[in-house]
């Protein structure tokens, strides 16, 4: 008994000893992917730093299986907090349909905790304080889900770098992100970020099996002073055939919007 | 008409001429509400009650955003209560925003509280009650209003005068007491009637998962006292003076919402009393795999008031209600709940179904049913008074 036990131990040693000398490189790589991988997304996220704060209009068209489609027409007010510890204060404000004019949604993002979120609700002139916590329920019936609709933080990730490989005309590298944050409805995340600009150019969304379910394409880049912003987001659902495409315009920075402005208190201003 | 139509027009091109266009939204919409039973008192209309609806905003902001405008009415043309056809200035608002400091000017209407069951602490508007198929319609509330924004939390400050009585469905009406109201009659607790003043303060402020609300009000009650009149043949509005302090305060978590409101209420004519309303919202989000929420309803409704004070059906009562949200193209929702009285088992039922069924054209469904009403229960006098309501709302 006694020398059987020696035995498994010498055995297990031996086995320990081979998998450290197997797995240490892998491992130095693994660490080496991860380094790199946040290296990447810091770049990406820095490149967008000083901002101040931004509006945009947006027109989202959902599209079904069909080919049927219906539009939404939206304003998005965001105020750019430079803590890297606090997230960015967002404001949506529908405009059409006409029923659901003027409804605001206010959101103040966290890192890995819930984001406080308000919904201003006109027809009832109520503001409601709603949890945020359903992160993959779609985001007024479209293909985004509402964690691919608030503010990507870095914190809200871990990464590693995948490879780099052409994209377009510029080089882009490709990286993996886990969600940090309780309750998302993904797996993990591809995005691929082109190295000239720093801005992501697609991400490929896995589903909790693993399966990829989503594609996210950025298009039509354009250069605000510093500031890159995109003016077309296509979502497209692999799973149900249907897609969602956000077209924004009239990207305005530093217009002097305050934390005033995005108080709950606020939101029946915009209407 | 055309007087009309010139002064209409005046307005708008003065305020094109100031900064940007003026906003002209709204709907107009059809509504038919049918009572599948008789009513219980003479001259009451029988089954079906069509109506009309026009409801348009005009808004206007000047270029920095600091000073807003906004005109909202409100008309309904019922064909079968001509008492229920009625027309209210909802907005009319000159707003300017100093750096910290809001300044409202206008009639105005304005949302206090969490809960869903009762709205306890909301005490600015007066109820539109002839609105009986929308339980959250609101008569507009001349007031000068100031608003401050600070670190520590939002103040406001209302002085109000004009004040709205509560509009009483005529003899035709449904959803009525067996005597009618006689709002010629009114009487009041001050001797300026609806021109003395009345006063509110507000904070409010979100301490990290709490959203907490203080009020405190001073002057006419929004619920009258209807007294029997001398013949015994109608009911007679008083409105006291009254104070009010309340408390609303909601705590966001995960899944589940709790919910509390509570006031302190005072007046000459009555004694003082206490009333809360306390409770929860648990969501099942993305519920049996669908995109749709459901959202479980449970409150605790309790009021003290005595004899001496308005009447209301919610000493001592439970709701329980489910609200589903389909998180579709159209919006589609639905919502279920019953109020049981704890008391003496009456009960109220209600049921709403909203959806968009084209662009601008929405539908909307109601239903409300009393069963097993006490003979000393207010509801008792709507025992037979259940209907089932469509509209049609066409958004511009």
């Amino acid at each position: 008994m006694l020398h059987q036990f020696q035995r498994n131990k010498r055995n297990t040693l031996a086995l320990i000893t081979t998998a450290i000398l197997a797995f240490a490189p892998l491992g130095l790589h693994a660490q080496d992917a991860a380094q790199k991988g946040l290296e990447i997304a810091t770049k990406s996220d820095n490149s967008d730093n000083g901002f101040g704060d931004s509006t945009a209009l947006a027109k989202m068209v959902l599209k079904n299986k069909a080919g049927q489609s219906s539009s939404r027409e939206l304003q998005f007010l965001t105020l750019e907090r430079t803590s890297s510890k606090v997230g960015d204060k967002t404001i949506s404000v529908f405009s059409t349909p006409a029923d659901i004019k003027g409804t605001a949604v206010l959101s103040h993002a966290k890192i890995t905790a819930n984001d406080d979120q308000w919904i201003f609700l006109p027809a009832l002139k109520r503001v409601k304080r709603i949890s945020s916590s359903n992160k993959s329920g779609p985001f007024v019936g479209s293909e985004f889900a509402y964690e691919d609709i608030t503010a990507q933080e870095l914190g809200k990730f871990t990464y590693k770098w995948i490879k780099s490989e052409k994209c377009g005309g510029a080089t882009c590298e490709v990286v993996e992100r886990i969600p940090t944050y309780k309750k998302s409805g993904y797996s993990k995340q591809l995005v691929w970020v082109n190295t000239k600009t720093w801005q992501s150019e697609k991400i490929h969304f896995f589903d909790r099996s693993g399966n990829h379910v989503k594609t996210l394409t950025f298009s039509g880049y354009k250069k605000h002073g510093k500031i890159w912003r995109q003016s077309k987001l296509s979502m497209v659902n692999h799973r149900n055939g249907k897609s969602t495409v956000l077209s924004f315009s009239n990207w305005k920075f530093k217009t002097g919007l305050s934390d005033r402005d995005f108080k709950s208190s606020a939101l029946e201003n915009f209407r | 008409m055309i007087k009309r139509i010139f002064a209409a027009s005046l307005i708008l091109s003065s305020a094109t001429a100031l900064a940007d266009p003026v906003d002209i939204s709204g709907y107009v919409g059809i509504e038919v509400n049918h009572f599948d039973q008789i009513g219980l008192y003479p001259g009451q209309l029988t089954h079906t009650q069509p109506s009309l609806v026009f409801a348009p905003e005009l808004r206007w902001r000047s270029d920095d955003g600091d000073t807003r405008a906004n005109l909202s009415l409100f008309g309904r043309l019922d064909a079968a209560d001509t008492d229920r056809s009625h027309f209210d200035i909802r907005e009319a608002y000159v707003q300017h925003s100093y750096d910290t400091v809001s300044v409202l000017l206008g009639v105005n209407k304005v949302f206090w509280g969490v809960t869903e069951s009762r709205h306890l602490v909301d005490i600015i508007n007066q109820v539109d009650q002839l609105e009986y198929t929308d339980t959250d319609a609101r008569l507009g509330q001349p007031m000068l209003s100031v608003t401050t924004d600070q670190d520590w939390g939002t103040l406001s400050a209302f002085v109000m005068t004009g004040f709205r009585e509560l509009d009483f469905a005529g003899s035709e009406g449904r959803l009525r007491f067996g005597l009618p109201v006689d709002t010629a009659s009114t009487s009041w607790g001050n001797s300026d009637e609806e021109w003395a003043p009345d006063f509110a303060l507000r904070y409010a402020n979100t301490f990290g998962a709490v959203d907490l609300g203080l009020s405190a009000f001073h002057g006419t009650s929004r619920e009258p006292i209807l007294q029997l009149n001398g013949g015994g043949t109608a009911l007679e509005p008083y409105y006291g003076r009254i104070w009010q302090a309340g408390l609303d305060a909601q705590y966001t978590g995960d899944a589940v919402l709790l919910k509390l409101e509570a006031i302190m209420r005072g007046s000459d004519d009555f004694e003082t009393f206490g009333a809360v309303v306390a409770g929860l919202e648990y969501t099942l989000y993305q519920v049996a795999g669908s995109d749709g929420d459901l959202g479980l309803i449970a409150e605790y409704l309790h009021d003290e008031r005595g004899a001496d004070a308005p009447t209301t059906i919610n000493q001592d009562d439970i709701f329980i209600g489910a609200r589903w949200a389909a998180n579709d193209e159209r919006d589609t929702s639905a919502l279920i709940g019953a109020i049981y009285d704890n008391d003496d088992s009456s009960t109220a039922l209600r049921a709403e179904f909203e959806r968009r069924l084209d662009i601008g054209l929405s539908l909307k469904l109601r239903a409300q049913a009393f069963t097993n009403t006490d003979a000393s229960n207010p509801l008792h006098a709507f025992r037979t008074d259940d209907y089932v309501s469509i509209a049609l709302e066409k958004h511009f």
